[in-house]
Formats: C-alpha cells, sequence, structure tokens
C-alpha cells in the first residue's frame, strides 16, 4: 500500500491541468475553452493547497493565494461571458473557428 | 484503518474528476457539459477537505459549483441552443491535444519527481482557520486585498459594460 504523499497530490493537480489545455485545444465551443480555462484554474489551485498543507502547514499561504486565484478566475469568468455574449450578437455563432476577423 | 479510508477516498476522488474533466470535454450538449463540470469542482473541493482546508473547500462548492455554473448557463441560455456545435471534436484536434498536453505531462511528472520539497515539520493548524485568515488578510495581506477588490469592481462593471444591448442599434 503506497502512501500519499505531496507528489501524489502534485500529479492529481497536473493531469487535471493538462485535461484542461486538452480541452481548449479540442474544443470548438467557446462556452467550452472557458469552462476548461476553470479547470485549469482548479488543477492550480489543488497545486498550491497541497503546498500549503504539506510545505507550510502552520501558515496557510498557500490557502491566502488560492482565494486571490478564486477571485481573479470569477472575474476573469465574467468578463470573458460578456466577451462572448457581444461576439455571439455579432457573429450569431458561438464556433471558435467562425471567429476569423483577426485571421491572416 | 483511518490510513486505508484516506487513501481510498483520494483514489476514488482523482477518478472521479478525471473521469468527470473527461466527460465535459467530450459531451456533446452543453449544459450537460457544464454539469460534469460542476462534478469536477465537487471533486476539487473534496480535495481540499482531504488537504485540512474546510474553509477553501466551502468556497470552491460555493462560488463555483454554485455561482460560476450559474453564470455561464445563463450565458448559455442568452445564445440559441442551434448555434451550440453538437459534434464530436476532430481526430486531428484530438491528436494534436494528446501531444500538447501529454508532452507537457510528462515533463511536469518528471520536474515533480526529481524535485526536493521542503517539507514542514510544523504542526497543522487546525483550529479556527477562517479566524486566522481573515486576521491575514487584513495584517499580511492588505495591498493584495484592496487589489482584488478593485479588479472584482473593475470586472464587474467591465462585463455590465460589455454585455447590454446598444440603445442606437450600433454594434460595438
Amino acid at each position: 500500500m503506497l502512501s500519499v504523499t505531496l507528489n501524489h497530490f502534485l500529479y492529481v493537480a497536473t493531469a487535471i491541468f493538462c485535461l484542461g489545455i486538452f480541452g481548449i485545444i479540442v474544443s470548438r465551443n467557446a462556452v467550452k475553452v472557458l469552462l476548461s480555462i476553470e479547470v485549469m484554474l482548479a488543477g492550480v489551485n489543488m497545486a498550491f493547497i497541497a503546498f500549503s498543507r504539506y510545505v507550510t502547514p502552520d501558515t496557510l499561504e498557500g490557502q491566502m493565494i488560492t482565494i486571490f486565484i478564486l477571485t481573479v478566475a470569477a472575474a476573469e469568468a465574467a468578463v470573458g461571458l460578456a466577451i462572448l455574449l457581444v461576439v455571439y450578437r455579432n457573429y450569431r455563432t458561438v464556433d471558435m473557428s467562425k471567429f476569423n476577423l483577426l485571421k491572416w | 484503518m483511518g490510513d486505508f479510508i484516506y487513501h481510498l477516498v483520494f483514489y476514488l476522488l482523482a477518478a472521479s474528476m478525471f473521469a468527470s474533466a473527461l466527460a465535459m470535454i467530450f459531451v456533446r450538449n452543453i449544459v450537460a457539459s457544464v454539469v460534469c463540470l460542476v462534478g469536477a469542482f465537487l471533486g476539487v473541493a473534496g480535495f481540499f477537505f482531504l488537504l485540512n482546508a474546510e474553509f477553501i473547500g466551502v468556497v470552491q462548492i460555493m462560488v463555483y459549483a454554485g455561482a460560476l455554473s450559474l453564470l455561464i448557463v445563463f450565458a448559455i441560455m442568452l445564445t440559441d441552443p442551434k448555434d451550440h456545435e453538437t459534434e464530436r471534436p476532430k481526430l486531428n484536434n484530438i491528436l494534436a491535444g494528446l501531444v500538447v498536453s501529454g508532452a507537457l505531462f510528462l515533463i511536469m511528472v518528471c520536474a515533480i519527481s526529481t524535485a526536493e520539497w521542503k517539507i514542514s515539520d510544523a504542526a497543522p493548524l487546525l483550529e479556527r482557520t477562517a479566524v486566522y485568515i481573515g486576521v491575514q488578510y487584513f495584517t499580511d495581506y492588505i495591498v493584495p486585498f484592496y487589489l482584488a477588490a478593485i479588479i472584482l469592481s473593475m470586472a464587474l462593471t467591465g462585463a455590465i459594460v460589455l454585455a447590454k444591448k446598444d440603445e442606437e442599434g450600433d454594434k460595438c
């Protein structure tokens, strides 16, 4: 029975982060890309909490940073969804491959 | 026995979180995708509870699994459901994503397994963690705290300005 250490939590956090990147590359729906970005942020949060538990268990520095990440993630989601609505109003689609105004 | 339960919960949470995130990517219906995302966020909150971070876990459930998914569902409701794709991702896209994310995952795993962390032996803070975090916010972290407040108000103002309908009908 192998015991759960800091490295195991970091492996899981890395896997979740890479799943978020995979979702960003694969999905063509703009909403799904935003969801994948949130998954990436959740992976980063997990890494910070794991460090907070194992490296600074008495001062909880990782938990403080995690609350700031949560704040910025909520702001980012609100602005991203507003931008998505404006783009939808102009293009009548949420397909990422149709947003080609700045393409060469 | 408690140790065994801890391990069991760890692996179950990891598996369920991974499955939810994968389902989020590959499911066709966008609302079902958001529901899968809520499952993944609940798994993350369970990990926070495993790591003695109860306050952050509850905040994660409230903010992410509650408010954020509701916001995304409202944004989906403001768009036409016929405009959302119902096809699965293309094969060459999946290959590209697998190469990029797999390469990054392998690099990170090598880096993590060879790193030497400074594991602290101090007794973990288990009592009144929320009180401690609040006191920290208004002493050591006061400047980032105000900056976060400014960021939130700016972002919400900007989101309202962006998303509101124009009076003259001109497109912004």
